[in-house]
C-alpha cells in the first residue's frame, strides 16, 4: 500500500470505532472506553553509520511518523464479572515502507465469584512495586519506562484477595509457562508494604517498601534470587564472540532500588531513583560486548534476540523533575537515565500543552549523551516527539 | 446619670447572655461538617473550574465516594483526557493511580489536585478529623459571624492554620482563611451556595481565591449527594485497578 491508501485505510478504522463508540456508550452491558488517537511526528537521527550497525549491515528504517489507536471493550456481566479488551493499532511512515499493525494489547476475562475475591484470565499486563522507572521486587517486567511497557507473557491467571482496606492476597501464574508469583500486600499508617515470591528463572523474593513523611516519600526495592538465566558476552577466542548463559547461574544475587519523591512549596515534585544491578553487564562483559558488536555481525544480531538494550548494565540513576499548569499554560517534565558505569545519560524534556479537555500537545525529546563508548550514545537513538492526542 | 445605668445594664445583659449562649468551638465545628457532606458512605459529584481574570480556563470533574470521614476515593470522569485517574485517601495515606502507570503511586499528603485546590479540599468532608479549634470563640463585630481558629493536628496536614467564619444563627461556613505555618496566607474560601438534599443543608458552591494572586481563582461545585454501600476492601490501594 502506498501512503495514500495507509492514511485511507487508518481513518477508516478509526472513523468505524468512533461511530461503534458513540453509538454503544449509553449500554449498561457493552461499553467502549477511552478511544484515542496519538499522532507521532518523528524527527531523528538514526544515521546510516551508527556505531550500533557498523557498516550499515542492516538496512535501518528512518521511521518519521506513527499513527497509534488505542481503543478498549468492557462487556459487564451483570455484578459477577465482565470481559475487558484493548487493540493497539499503528500505522509507521517511514523511508522504507509503510506498514500497518493491530495487535491485541489485553483480552482478559475478570470474576468476581464473591466479594473481595476476583479473579482475571486472560492476557493482562501487570505491575508490582513502588518504584516508579524500574520493577525490580517484579521480575516479570523489567523494562525501563521510556520503553514500551510490554509484559513477557501472554496468557495469565491472576486471582486477587482483598482482606479489607489494608490487606490483598495476589496469585500470579503465567500460562505457558512455569512461572509464578505470589505477593501479600498491606499498608500501616504511612507505609506500604509488598512482599512477593517468585518462581521466574529461580526461586526468588521481592520486597517493595514505601513511606510516606510531610513533603517527601521514601521506596525501596529489594529482591534476592538464586542464579540466573541471563545471557552474557564470551570472547573464547580472538575475533570469536558468544553469547552465554552459564557465566551467572549460580549463587544469589540481590539488585534493589532506592528512591524518594519531593514536592516542593511551589508544587514541583522531584523523584530521585538509584538502581543497582548485579546481574547486569561489568565493565569487562560490556568491552566484549561492544568489541563483539564492532567486529562481528552474527554476535550483534544475536545481541538483539538476548538483550533489547533496556539498560544492561550495574549502576544507575533516575532523576524527574516535573510541574503542572507551569505559567499558566503547560505541564513541563525533565527526565534523565544516568549510566553511572560509564556517566552517559538519556535526558528527555517534555512539555504538554492542553488545547481543550479533548486535545493536548506535547513535544518529547530523547537525547542520549556520553562518550562514544557510553551505553545510550551507543545504543539508543535521538529523537524528537511532536505528538497530537485526540480523545472522545 | 440613670439612663447611664440602664444603658451599662442593658450592654451587660446583652453581652454576657450572647456569651453565654456561645457553642464551643468543637460544637460549632461539628455543625460546619454536617454541612460538608453526610458522616458516613455516600457519593457525590464534585466540578473544580479555574479561572484566571473571571475567565473559565480550564474544569475537573469528578465522582467522590466517602465511607468515612477519613476515607475517600475520587474518580475522574472529565475532561476525557483525565478520566480514569483515581485518588485515594484513607488516614494519612494518599495514593494515585492512572491507567498508564498501572500500579497505585504513594503521594506526600501536600501534592496538589488541580490549580488552587488540595487534595484535601475536595476529599476530606470533614474539618475536625484534621483540625482543632480554639476554644475561644470570637464574635464578628456585625454579631453576625462567629470566627473559629483551627489548627492543625499535624505536620501532615495541608494547611496549619484555618480561620473560619460561620453564620452565627445556624453554623453554616461563610468564608476560610488558610494560613502555613510560617503564617502566611496561601489562599481562602468563600462558601457561596447551599443546597437541600433530602432533609439537610448541603455546600453547594465554594470559591477559592489565591491569596498571592487574586485573579486566580478555583471554584468548586458539589452536587448529586446519594448515600451508598461502600465496603472496606474498595478502600485498599490494590483495589483502585478494580474500581469501576
Amino acid at each position: 500500500m502506498n501512503k495514500i491508501q495507509h492514511i485511507v485505510a487508518v481513518l477508516l478504522f478509526v472513523t468505524i470505532f468512533w461511530i461503534f463508540g458513540s453509538s454503544t456508550e449509553a449500554s449498561d452491558l457493552f461499553r467502549i472506553e477511552k478511544n484515542s488517537i496519538s499522532t507521532y511526528l518523528h524527527g531523528n537521527n538514526f544515521s546510516d553509520h551508527s556505531p550500533v550497525n557498523p557498516g550499515n549491515i542492516i538496512a535501518l528504517d528512518k521511521q518519521w511518523a506513527d499513527l497509534k489507536y488505542n481503543p478498549s471493550f468492557s462487556l459487564y456481566l451483570g455484578d459477577s464479572g465482565y470481559i475487558f479488551s484493548s487493540i493497539r493499532a499503528n500505522t509507521l511512515f517511514s523511508d522504507l515502507a509503510n506498514e500497518s499493525l493491530i495487535d491485541l494489547e489485553e483480552c482478559f476475562i475478570s470474576l468476581e465469584p464473591v466479594s473481595q475475591l476476583n479473579i482475571d484470565f486472560g492476557k493482562k499486563n501487570l505491575l508490582w512495586g513502588t518504584a516508579y522507572a524500574w520493577n525490580v521486587a517484579y521480575p516479570f517486567q523489567n523494562k525501563p519506562i521510556f520503553q514500551t511497557p510490554l509484559p513477557e507473557y501472554d496468557l495469565i491467571l491472576f486471582m486477587q484477595y482483598f482482606e479489607n482496606e489494608s490487606q490483598s492476597f495476589s496469585l500470579l501464574s503465567f500460562y505457558q509457562k512455569e512461572d509464578a508469583a505470589i505477593k501479600y500486600r498491606f499498608s500501616t499508617v504511612d507505609q506500604d508494604t509488598e512482599i512477593m515470591i517468585t518462581l521466574k528463572d529461580k526461586l526468588g523474593a521481592g520486597l517493595a517498601l514505601s513511606r510516606s513523611f510531610d513533603q517527601f516519600e521514601l521506596h525501596i526495592e529489594p529482591r534476592i534470587q538464586n542464579g540466573s538465566r541471563e545471557f552474557y558476552p564470551h570472547q573464547p577466542a580472538p575475533s570469536i564472540y558468544t553469547w552465554s548463559q552459564t557465566q551467572k547461574d549460580a549463587g544469589y544475587f540481590i539488585p534493589f532500588l532506592i528512591g524518594g519523591t519531593y514536592t516542593t512549596d511551589n508544587y514541583w515534585n522531584i523523584l530521585l531513583e538509584y538502581f543497582h544491578n548485579p546481574l547486569g553487564l561489568s565493565q569487562h562483559d560490556f568491552d566484549i560486548f561492544q568489541n563483539g558488536i564492532n567486529e562481528s555481525s552474527t554476535f550483534m544480531l544475536q545481541s538483539h534476540l538476548y538483550y533489547q538494550f533496556a539498560m544492561f548494565r550495574q549502576n544507575y540513576l533516575f532523576f524527574r523533575s516535573a510541574k503542572e499548569d507551569i505559567w499558566g499554560m503547560a505541564d513541563f517534565s525533565v527526565s534523565s537515565f544516568l549510566s553511572l558505569d560509564d556517566t552517559g545519560f538519556m535526558l528527555i524534556p517534555e512539555i504538554v500543552y492542553p488545547i481543550s479537555g479533548y486535545w493536548k500537545l506535547s513535544c518529547k525529546a530523547y537525547l542520549p549523551i556520553g562518550s562514544n563508548s557510553s551505553e545510550f550514545k551507543r545504543l539508543f537513538d535521538q529523537y524528537v516527539e511532536i505528538l497530537s492526542l485526540i480523545e472522545f | 446619670m440613670k439612663r447611664m445605668f440602664v444603658l451599662l445594664f442593658l450592654f451587660t445583659y446583652l453581652t454576657t447572655t450572647f456569651a453565654a449562649a456561645l457553642p464551643s468551638g468543637q460544637e460549632i465545628l461539628a455543625k460546619v461538617d454536617q454541612y460538608r457532606g453526610y458522616k458516613r458512605n455516600f457519593k457525590m459529584d464534585i466540578e473544580v473550574i479555574n479561572m484566571k481574570n473571571n475567565k473559565r480556563k480550564n474544569f475537573l470533574a469528578m465522582t467522590a465516594y466517602i465511607r468515612d470521614p477519613e476515607s475517600c476515593y475520587l474518580r475522574y470522569t472529565n475532561p476525557p483526557l483525565e478520566k480514569d485517574k483515581m485518588l485515594l485517601m484513607a488516614g494519612k495515606n494518599t495514593w494515585f493511580y492512572n491507567k498508564s502507570i498501572r500500579k497505585p503511586i504513594r503521594l506526600s499528603a501536600k501534592q496538589r489536585l488541580f490549580g488552587n485546590v488540595s487534595n484535601m479540599d475536595v476529599a476530606r468532608a470533614n474539618f475536625s478529623i484534621d483540625y482543632t479549634p480554639n476554644p475561644k470563640v470570637q464574635i464578628d463585630p456585625t454579631n453576625h459571624y462567629l470566627i473559629l481558629e483551627l489548627s492543625a493536628k499535624s505536620d501532615t496536614i495541608a494547611y496549619n492554620r484555618i480561620l473560619l467564619w460561620v453564620d452565627a444563627d445556624n453554623c453554616q461556613p461563610k468564608k476560610a482563611e488558610f494560613y502555613t505555618s510560617s503564617g502566611k496566607k496561601l489562599k481562602s474560601a468563600d462558601y457561596l451556595s447551599f443546597q437541600k438534599v433530602e432533609d439537610q443543608i448541603k455546600i453547594k458552591k465554594v470559591l477559592i481565591t489565591d491569596a498571592l494572586d487574586p485573579n486566580n481563582q478555583s471554584a468548586i461545585q458539589y452536587s448529586n449527594y446519594h448515600r451508598i454501600k461502600l465496603p472496606d476492601h474498595y478502600f485498599n490501594a490494590d483495589y483502585l485497578p478494580r474500581l469501576k
